[in-house]
């Protein structure tokens, strides 16, 4: 019986040996797409409805599909010369292919990585038990009991790896020392129960809680005679320095920012097609933080292709206060909270720089994503190379568009610095808020590596 | 009154500040070129954008329509049609040796400077009407760049010459390898019956795929494009065109099976022979046939299932 692999080839096989050739070139050609449409859809400018139309018509037509491998062919040589990028693109090179042996850098860090995580777990089952963790929740433990730990602690601990678990002696011992008490100091803060699926899955984390105390020493480094955690020689120990801020987990986040929209209700029902803080970068729903898709014929147009790279390219945003976020709805608009989310404020958009005659002003749709280096700076941007730009944190100002395709990512330094990607995975920098823009090329070379 | 309205009863109702913001960015004075004879070539551009079909909020296409447009390209080309010496001296050294370059790639048998040439004089325009000369120029509206226009020009008179050239060749004679597939040697009673079934599922798949995917195996297996080439054109990766098609493949192959069992009532041994028999010869099919490309058999884009 054939696998379900050598059917999928044998369907490729029945498609390549089909005849072919003889009734496209017949086809007659009615109501096919003129070569200014086209040309438009092959550069993504068309509205997503017609372009989709197009594509349904070239999915249909022989004479149309013909075109537009000719097209293909054509722009393909043309891109190969007169318009290859200034700058080298990337290059593609199979992973493989860059280094015969570099297979094996990753396989052994897995390996070693894999090993230190069965070592930290059973060497953690051995010193936490449940019993042990109730108990130490009710009495502390006097110092004089405690053992103090030892260049050797670690080589005593080892050999119990091996150990019989009928035999405690070892393992018992190890319980006593400062690292052992700190974790289950932090563990007890926590409040958290010590299953062993979690201690083989989760090394002890830093004591970040508060109340709970510092973190325990390096396994290696012996502990001064009489220190038993944090208490030296019966006597307190000067207080340990202060926890270094650390944001709370995501779910909290998102906790708070449910409270937030509770608090103050969305005014706009349409979807947040963008949501950033002034820390983070630009994040469309459902896509990577880098790379923003849902621009676009098709959805997603060479979003792979888009600002991973471009992103390393300009400097990272300045750390500022994460209680500046920003949300762009699908009707175009814009609000700022600086109060991480508990209330919203709608951004001004200048009158559009396209306004028609009468001096009506469209709704703004078609914003895709945006980054915001400091807290009142924020960079937008949309399709048909839409950019705007607020550097007070109120209103925005259209600038230059660098192309009139669709922008899929931003990354920006400042108001003046900022790099944007392209549907197709071109990036334009700025450096001088946006007035000019300077083609970086693409970030993928399409064309370069043979495809069959 | 909307804006919709205001565009297609008043073409010329553009607000002026916005005509001459687009009249600086074209740079068309360096062509001579006045400011009524580029609004004139705005409001072609978007009547033509409006006849193509705009739907949704029109206000809002034309503001999108005007942003995006390339502007700089229409101005040499209307100063082209109006027989601006320097911007055809531009175009020429712009834009020549890209035409013959995309020519050459289109047309490998030879004939792409014949192609490019005869593109060239239409651009030129060599036919005089009403005194006037009519230039290739004019079905310019600025929605891509001229660069690539040209290249879908460039494609289309070449499809068409390919098709003029075939409608004007014999008949192929009954020992013509291409009138007729070779049969297996071996006589298999069961393979008309095998492929018929097996034509009638394909076609059925496919036609209800995507229009993309339609697109995508059109591309790779009718017109023998490379993924690479594939993936420009559909702005996807090589790597992403790749991947599409397998997964179409899995798609068809796991329909055809439901096909033939359902409607043929195949079991999965009779499936097995049927895809190795028909696979072994599988020039009794016709491509154009199976990928919904052949005339005549063009189906309507409402009648596909899109999934």
């Amino acid at each position: 019986m054939a696998s379900d692999f050598d059917r999928d080839e044998s369907v490729d096989r029945l498609l390549r040996g089909a005849s072919r050739g003889r009734a496209a070139a017949d086809a007659t050609g009615t109501g096919c797409v003129d070569a200014e449409v086209f040309a438009a859809w092959a550069e993504g400018a068309l509205p997503a409805d017609r372009a989709l139309d197009v594509e349904r018509h070239l999915a249909d037509c022989g004479r149309c599909q013909a075109m537009a491998a000719a097209f293909a062919r054509a722009d393909v040589a043309a891109m190969t010369t007169s318009e290859a990028p200034a700058v080298a693109p990337v290059k593609v090179v199979p992973f493989e292919r860059r280094n015969p042996m570099r297979w094996l850098l990753p396989v052994a860090a897995g390996t070693m990585a894999a090993t230190l995580l069965v070592w930290t777990a059973v060497r953690n089952l051995d010193k936490f038990t449940p019993d042990d963790t109730m108990a130490r929740s009710t009495t502390a433990a006097p110092a004089d009991e405690a053992v103090p730990a030892s260049p050797q602690g670690d080589a005593r601990q080892m050999p119990a790896l091996a150990q019989p678990a009928g035999n405690a002696a070892a393992p018992r011992e190890a319980k006593t020392t400062p690292e052992a008490n700190a974790a289950t100091a932090g563990r007890i803060a926590r409040l958290e129960p010590a299953p062993k699926t979690e201690l083989a899955l989760k090394p002890p984390a830093p004591a970040a809680a508060p109340g709970a105390p510092p973190p325990a020493a390096e396994p290696t480094r012996p502990a001064p005679a009489g220190t038993v955690g944090g208490v030296v020689g019966g006597v307190a120990a000067p207080p340990p320095p202060p926890p270094a801020i650390v944001p709370p987990p995501a779910a909290a986040q998102a906790d708070a920012r449910a409270m937030a929209e509770a608090v103050q209700p969305r005014v706009d029902p349409t979807p947040v097609v963008a949501e950033f803080s002034s820390q983070t970068p630009a994040m469309v729903r459902g896509a990577s933080p880098i790379v923003q898709t849902g621009a676009g014929r098709g959805g997603a147009r060479g979003g792979a292709a888009g600002g991973g790279a471009a992103a390393a390219k300009v400097a990272a945003p300045a750390q500022v206060p994460a209680t500046t976020r920003w949300r762009v709805f699908s009707s175009g608009r814009v609000e700022r909270s600086t109060d991480n989310g508990a209330t919203w404020e709608a951004a001004t958009i200048e009158p559009s720089t396209t306004g028609l005659a009468g001096g009506a002003t469209p709704p703004l749709t078609g914003l895709t994503g945006g980054a915001a280096p400091s807290t009142l700076t924020c960079w937008l941007i949309g399709r048909a190379g839409l950019v705007l730009v607020s550097t007070d944190g109120r209103s925005f100002t259209r600038v230059t568009a660098p192309t009139t395709a669709d922008l899929i990512s931003v990354q920006a330094t400042d108001a003046r610095q900022a790099s944007v990607t392209t549907a197709n995975g071109l990036v334009f920098v700025t450096s001088d808020g946006g007035r000019s823009w300077v083609s970086k090329g693409s970030e993928v070379e399409l064309w370069k590596t043979p495809g069959r | 009154m909307s804006l919709y309205n205001l565009h297609m009863h008043a073409p010329s109702g553009l607000d002026p500040s916005v005509v001459a913001r687009l009249f600086e960015r074209s740079q068309a004075g360096r062509w001579g070129l006045s400011v009524e004879r580029f609004q004139a070539v705005l409001d072609a551009s978007v009547a033509h954008a409006i006849a193509g079909g705009a739907a949704g909020n029109p206000g809002t296409d034309i503001e999108r329509h005007l942003s995006s447009l390339h502007v700089e390209d229409m101005a040499l080309a209307a100063a082209c049609i109006d027989g601006h010496e320097p911007a055809w001296e531009h175009f020429v050294a712009e834009h020549r040796a890209l035409l013959h370059r995309a020519a050459d790639a289109i047309d490998s048998s030879g004939g792409g400077r014949d192609l490019a040439d005869s593109v060239y004089a239409e651009l030129f325009g060599l036919e005089i009407r009403d005194g006037k000369r009519q230039s290739l120029f004019r079905y310019f509206h600025g929605r891509s760049k001229l660069a690539t226009w040209l290249r879908a020009v460039l494609a289309q008179r070449h499809i068409d010459r390919v098709r003029g050239t075939k409608r004007q060749d014999p008949l192929p004679d009954d020992g013509d390898s291409l009138a007729a597939p070779v049969r297996s040697t071996t006589p298999d009673p069961e393979r008309e019956r095998f492929t018929e079934a097996m034509r009638g599922a394909l076609t059925a798949t496919i036609a209800a795929l995507a229009p993309r995917d339609r697109l995508r195996l059109g591309c790779y297996y009718a017109q023998d494009l490379k993924l690479a080439a594939i993936g420009r054109l559909l702005g996807e990766h090589e790597a992403t065109v790749s991947r599409h098609l397998a997964r179409t493949r899995r798609e068809i192959r796991a329909a055809v099976e439901e096909r033939l069992r359902a409607e043929h009532g195949m079991d999965a041994h009779a499936i097995e022979e049927c895809f190795q028999s028909v696979t072994g010869d599988a020039g009794a099919l016709d491509l154009d046939e199976l990928l919904g490309t052949a005339p005549g058999r063009k189906k309507d884009a409402s009648d596909r299932s899109e999934r």
